[in-house]
């Protein structure tokens, strides 16, 4: 008698899965966009693992619920964690996760076409205008990128006169002699001081090919002159603890210029934890701009929920308006980029971070050659 | 004791064994796995040695090896050897004893990375230390204190934090030595010297070395207070192990594993050999 229970449950459960398969794979690439929006409000919700100003993003979805009627939950964690969490259910039918954010190059660190949904370019109605390769990484499509930030010089100006500030390698050596200990920047726990180290280095190194992440050994041997670059200025600056650190210590006085990141800035100066007065520009020898990308994991339960809101959030309206709020470069080409702290004219100067695994290298190696060594 | 009573005691520790040996042996057998090439979360699953390879060749790795060593050592001694006198002194209950006993315990109601902020706090450029030395004219201009290339600043966090367990694990020992034993050594002669190496010294030795080996192995595997006070020219293993994944793309996991598996051997032979020094240090001062 069980045995026949369970063959009938086998009979019965064995073409559900089959029919619930093909429902997804229809649903998720056959679908035309209007299609696609009537699944996303049936579904009716999103979790956005994202992992910095959640309060504030909380606010700033409000306008895709109102428009869409689809609930936004995000929750409190970093990157790191979100990552692990993402990694840890990789194996489960239908994971936590409906979209996550992800560091630009983080995506080199795991098969994203097996973790992620997608590629998610040919889904969205203005996939082909997004940008996929940033921060040196291209992810094929998978992660369109939401958020831009440019790395650049940021001083206090109650300490140093705009006239003072260094824009050349020679000017930064002589800035060096004259204010031993007044430039700060990190290596660890953030992007900005890897940006200023990259920027020293392509600055004296040039016959690199910076584009290619291919690493070698023979390649990096040839970045030995701007570690001897960085030696021989040892005493003319200071190596903080992370990107806050940086900025906290600018901010209380201590240095007059540090390496920072233009939407980390004004994200503090409109939540009035720093000065408004603290500035940013880019020297002419260049810093590095790049981003966050957004992803949907394979195993999302609201997928269509998920592409609907990833649409929204890299739409040109919405760029425009995070450009206004959280001072970051706009993601989409349609969309308003004049608003920032840093000079427009200034904007010339960004350049595109070298392409990984090369340019984690770079900062491998100043850690190896200068700081460890 | 019967064989059957023996049987017994052992199923009764089963409840409480089963866990932490099924917990440590994954968490074990996992570190283990995945540096030799297994649970590879961006290449093929098999056996290698090459992120062992890769590790083992690092400066790098050596140096955090030894600065992790070193600051575990120096803050498992230091707490101890401050944790000692005053357990000693304590071990006599007088009028407000109870007061001190507990002042001395607070460390351990504040988190770690709390205390490292504060501490980062009172010592950075503008912090209260600074304005303090320079208002008092003892410097002309603020010190940079905050991440000290010699990583006093970690030290200090290690023994403001872990003094505590060793004041606790040793006040207990010293107060279990009974009064006639202390009293007969006087009468034969002894001198208070003589009685702390005779006597008190090695009557409390187990505690000393459990204390020793507790405290080696929470600051060998520091991340929090190296992250915010610690040197920036050095990393501690914690902290290398952390960086090698982040930073290694593909193989990042599976190098930073063997970081991990690292790191707990140094907390198991660095602990052992402590613990081993001790005793026979203690043995020494008793001759």
């Amino acid at each position: 008698m069980l045995k026949k229970v369970a063959l009938l449950m086998l009979a019965t459960a064995l073409p559900m899965a089959i029919f619930n398969t093909k429902a997804e794979a229809k649903d998720l690439s056959q679908m035309n966009w209007e299609e696609i929006v009537a699944q996303a409000k049936a579904e009716g919700r999103v979790n956005w693992f994202h992992w910095y100003f959640q309060d504030r993003f909380r606010e700033q979805v409000k306008d895709f619920e109102a428009e869409y009627g689809i609930k936004v939950t995000i929750p409190d964690g970093d990157g790191k964690a979100n990552m692990d969490k993402m990694l840890a259910e990789r194996s489960r039918a239908e994971g936590d996760i409906d979209a996550i954010s992800l560091g630009g190059a983080a995506l080199q660190t795991f098969k994203s076409d097996e973790l992620l949904y997608g590629p998610l370019k040919p889904l969205l109605p203005e996939g082909t205008k997004l940008r996929y390769a940033i921060e040196g990484v291209d992810n094929k499509g998978y992660a369109p990128a939401f958020w831009g930030n440019q790395t650049g010089i940021a001083y206090n100006p109650a300490r140093v006169s705009a006239d003072e500030l260094p824009h050349t390698l020679d000017e930064f050596v002589a800035f060096m002699k004259k204010n031993p200990g007044e430039l700060g920047f990190n290596v660890e726990n953030g992007g900005s001081g890897p940006a200023f180290i990259e920027s020293v280095t392509r600055a004296i190194v040039k016959d690199i090919d910076y584009t290619q992440g291919a690493s070698s050994p023979e390649k990096l041997a040839k970045l030995a002159p701007a570690w001897a670059w960085f030696k021989e200025s040892r005493d003319g600056y200071i190596i903080t603890a992370s990107n806050a650190d940086s900025v906290t210590r600018l901010n209380d006085g201590e240095f007059k210029i540090i390496a920072a990141w233009e939407d980390q800035i004004a994200g503090l100066q409109r939540k009035g934890e720093i000065s408004k007065d603290i500035k940013l520009y880019i020297p002419s020898f260049g810093f590095p701009g790049g981003g966050n990308v957004i992803g949907i994991p394979a195993n999302a339960k609201h997928k269509a929920a998920a592409l609907v809101f990833i649409n929204w959030l890299t739409s040109a309206k919405t760029q425009a308006k995070f450009a206004k709020t959280f001072g970051i470069a706009p993601q989409h080409p349609d969309a308003d980029s004049s608003v920032g702290l840093i000079p427009a004219a200034d904007r010339k100067f960004s350049t595109a971070w070298s392409a990984k695994p090369f340019g984690d290298e770079i900062k491998k190696a100043f850690t190896g050659q200068v700081l460890q060594n | 004791m019967t064989n059957n009573q023996t049987l017994k005691a052992y199923l009764l520790l089963l409840p409480g064994l089963l866990p932490i040996i099924a917990f440590m042996s994954l968490v074990v057998g996992m570190a283990v796995s995945q540096s030799i090439g297994f649970f590879n979360f961006s290449g093929a699953d098999q056996f290698s040695i090459q992120s062992w390879r890769e590790i083992l060749s690092q400066d790098q790795f050596w140096r955090a090896f030894l600065y992790s060593a070193r600051t575990a050592t120096l803050s498992a001694i230091l707490s101890v050897l401050l944790a000692y006198p005053i357990a000693l002194w304590l071990r006599r209950p007088f009028p407000g004893s109870d007061l001190i006993s507990a002042m001395i315990k607070a460390p351990i109601l504040v988190h770690g990375l709390v205390a490292a902020f504060l501490f980062v706090n009172f010592i950075s450029f503008q912090g209260f230390l600074n304005v303090a030395l320079v208002n008092l004219g003892f410097t002309a201009s603020p010190m940079r204190m905050q991440n000290d290339t010699y990583a006093i600043g970690v030290v200090i966090l290690q023994v403001w934090k872990n003094m505590p367990f060793a004041f606790l694990i040793i006040v207990g020992s010293v107060r279990a030595i009974g009064d006639d034993i202390l009293d007969a050594a006087r009468g034969l002669g002894a001198g208070w010297l003589a009685r702390l190496r005779r006597i008190i010294l090695p009557l409390t030795l187990r505690s000393l070395q459990a204390a020793l080996v507790l405290i080696f192995i929470v600051a060998a595997g520091d991340y929090s207070f190296q992250a915010v006070a610690g040197p920036t020219s050095v990393n501690s293993l914690a902290q290398f192990m952390v960086r090698t994944q982040a930073d290694n793309g593909a193989n990042g996991w599976n190098e930073a594993a063997v970081v991990a598996v690292m790191l707990m051997g140094l907390s198991l032979f660095g602990s052992l050999i402590v613990a081993g020094l001790t005793q026979l240090a203690v043995r020494r001062m008793r001759r």
